[in-house]
């Protein structure tokens, strides 16, 4: 087995039959007509396509689609006590949004933040990756409230890696615990901020027993944080090569043990549109040839595939399967 | 027009009716219907400055692509279950036909009270598609801004006197400000009429120094979520506070939340709302007389006609009190 595929982030719901449906039944919902129980029955029909869609395009290993959430950063917060939703804004630099966490209280779990349709895509594929946002990424896009216990955003990034933890305790037999956080390199952080990001996850994974990804997209490497992702207490790393041409060179330069994460196909985040040539991936991979270990790493996009309509994403996750396939050839 | 302390208007679209169905950029005899009662209504509820209610539009990005013969893609989803189709820009932008002028036109026709033409603006329509043929994103963003001044020197040509530039990329890639900023110029420098920014849902913070000195006379901004965390908690509001926008420009401040789910706000709130505007914007009598209010954002959100007619109620209501303070 040589190079693996993986995808990150929610997968496109709509275009297909199952997909336009629940559009439409929701859309019912919404306006006081849908039916929950179609809705929650189309959601597990969906989750199980689009796993085997992703299978299908040999991503070895798939996450469950995240087809129900409302957004990508601040969706666990749902499950968590102590939090309300306010204000819309976009995501980074694209035209997606999320909704603003106000924390007001202690922050606490109600119910687990994994739900139903994890299992349900355990019935599509016996290997499915469980995502998350982080918890850095959780803070930064969230507001204290007047009623906060928490004095700063690190305070509260460290409440949200506990909430983690908690979760993460209860957890067994998954192949690998992914958690995005854009936030690490997205242009509107400082390198300051940081500088919690080591004992965040320190205290967070100390004396679990999972294999953790720590994912990272929407910016660019300075040699420090790149220093300072390698260095994190997980087993996996995933980076960004499509807004950083340079992130190849600066991973040249740097020892490390992790399994990487290559995010080098592009997921339509900054516009354009164009299908990568294979051999021109194979290329640049083959640059990376000894400064990566190619048997347990995985290709990917850089950023989830919901930037591109299905068919688009379907093709996307299909040249991730074949680059990867042919690197193993 | 002869405006009364805080002057109100909207933003651009209302829910459709039932009976509108399939709008993809086109006037059809519905939406000439919908826009007529739209138009009533408004004038009954003695908002200020119309707007049609875009009952004709599909989406505020993707009708463009269509008016100038792109390929549109299928869905993305933008939040939740909402989504919209990318269009691709796969040759050089061209105008070939007017895009908003008959709906323009139509509307005006049917009220003596001034009518907003509006337009979506460059960097929104660059951001929102994908680009296949221009090498630079400038090529790409001033490229729409000429498609952009030609429609809009047509609708000055039509008798508009008040048009409003959609910008709610404003803040997505903010470290384009200044290429941001000239796509706007190039729309609205010599137009010879009020111009209009809107924004919303952008971290504002982010390029608020830079909202001041946008190429428009009036910025209109979504704040009703900053509204209600109030000027401890809002980062947005402290820098308005500090430094007002009004000190640069007329301000359209958006009180009313729009987004589905949200039920018809109370007088309360929405009075709340008004004063805390007031608080950050209106430090001078001067200044207060630059403020407008409004909505968020259009309504074409809320989805339904019933709740979006209270939230324009219950605005108007809200108005009407603070105003008998002056």
């Amino acid at each position: 087995m040589g190079l693996k595929s993986t995808v990150v982030g929610p997968y496109p719901r709509v275009g297909s039959q199952c997909g336009d449906k629940l559009r439409r039944e929701l859309n019912r919902l919404y306006e006081g007509t849908g039916n929950e129980e179609l809705v929650r029955s189309l959601r597990k029909d969906l989750t199980r396509e689009v796993v085997r869609e992703m299978v299908s395009a040999d991503i070895n290993l798939p996450n469950y689609g995240l087809i129900d959430v409302h957004d990508e950063l601040t969706w666990p917060l749902e499950c968590v006590e102590g939090v309300t939703f306010g204000g819309m804004k976009k995501i980074f630099h694209t035209n997606v949004h999320y909704r603003q966490a106000i924390v007001d209280s202690e922050v606490r779990r109600k119910k687990p933040l994994i739900g139903d349709l994890y299992r349900v895509a355990l019935e599509a594929h016996p290997s499915v990756k469980v995502e998350f946002p982080g918890p850095f990424t959780m803070a930064k896009h969230s507001v204290l409230g007047k009623g906060s216990p928490y004095r700063d955003l690190n305070d509260l990034a460290e409440a949200y890696a506990r909430l983690f933890r908690e979760e993460l305790s209860g957890l067994k037999n998954i192949p690998l615990i992914q958690f995005n956080e854009p936030s690490i390199i997205a242009p509107r952080t400082q390198i300051e901020e940081t500088s919690i990001v080591p004992e965040l996850y320190s205290k967070m994974l100390n004396g679990l027993k999972l294999p953790v990804a720590v994912w990272t997209f929407y910016g660019k490497y300075s040699p420090k944080i790149l220093d300072t992702l390698l260095s994190l207490p997980v087993d996996m790393v995933g980076l960004d090569f499509v807004w950083d041409a340079e992130t190849d060179g600066l991973l040249r330069k740097c020892s490390h043990d992790k399994v990487i994460g290559i995010g080098l196909i592009d997921s339509g985040d900054r516009g354009y549109v164009q299908f990568e040539d294979p051999n021109q991936v194979l290329q640049r991979l083959s640059k990376l040839k000894g400064y990566v270990d190619f048997e347990e790493s995985f290709l990917s996009s850089n950023a989830t595939l919901e930037h591109l309509p299905r068919d688009y994403a379907r093709t996307k996750a299909a040249l991730i399967g074949e680059v990867a396939r042919r690197i193993d050839g | 027009m002869k405006l009364p302390h805080l002057p109100t208007t909207g933003v651009g679209s209302f829910p459709k009716p039932s009976y509108v169905t399939g709008a993809k950029g086109h006037l059809d005899e519905n939406s000439r219907r919908a826009t007529r009662e739209f138009i009533k209504r408004q004038e009954a509820l003695g908002i200020d400055l119309l707007v049609d209610g875009e009952f004709y539009r599909g989406d505020m990005a993707t009708d463009y692509y269509r008016a100038l013969q792109l390929p549109v893609a299928d869905w993305t989803r933008s939040y939740d279950n909402r989504f919209w189709r990318k269009g691709i820009v796969d040759k050089p932008l061209q105008r070939t036909e007017p895009i908003q002028l008959e709906q323009f036109k139509h509307a005006q026709s049917l009220t003596q009270k001034p009518m907003k033409a509006i337009l979506t603006g460059p960097t929104t329509l660059a951001n929102w598609g994908f680009n296949s043929y221009y090498k630079t994103r400038e090529e790409l963003v001033l490229s729409w801004a000429e498609v952009l001044r030609e429609e809009a020197l047509a609708l000055v040509k039509a008798g508009a006197r008040y048009i409003q530039v959609d910008e709610p990329a404003v803040a997505e890639r903010y470290w384009e400000t200044d290429l941001f900023r000239e796509g706007l110029r190039r729309v609205t420098e010599g137009l010879g009429v009020y111009t209009i920014t809107h924004i919303c849902y952008g971290d504002f913070p982010l390029v608020y120094p830079n909202i001041a000195n946008l190429p428009v006379d009036q910025v209109d901004i979504e704040l009703s979520s900053e509204l209600d965390l109030g000027t401890e908690r809002s980062n947005l509001l402290q820098m308005m506070k500090k430094d007002p926008l009004t000190n640069y420009k007329d301000v359209a401040a958006g009180v009313i939340d729009v987004r589905p789910g949200v039920s018809v706000e109370d007088l309360k709130t929405v009075v709340r709302r008004i004063n805390t505007v007031l608080e950050v914007l209106a430090p001078t009598d001067e200044a207060l007389r630059r403020i407008w209010i409004d909505p968020d954002c259009g309504f074409r959100t809320t989805k339904s006609p019933t709740v979006a007619y209270g939230k324009m109620e219950v605005m108007m209501e809200a108005v009407k009190q603070v105003r008998r303070r002056f």
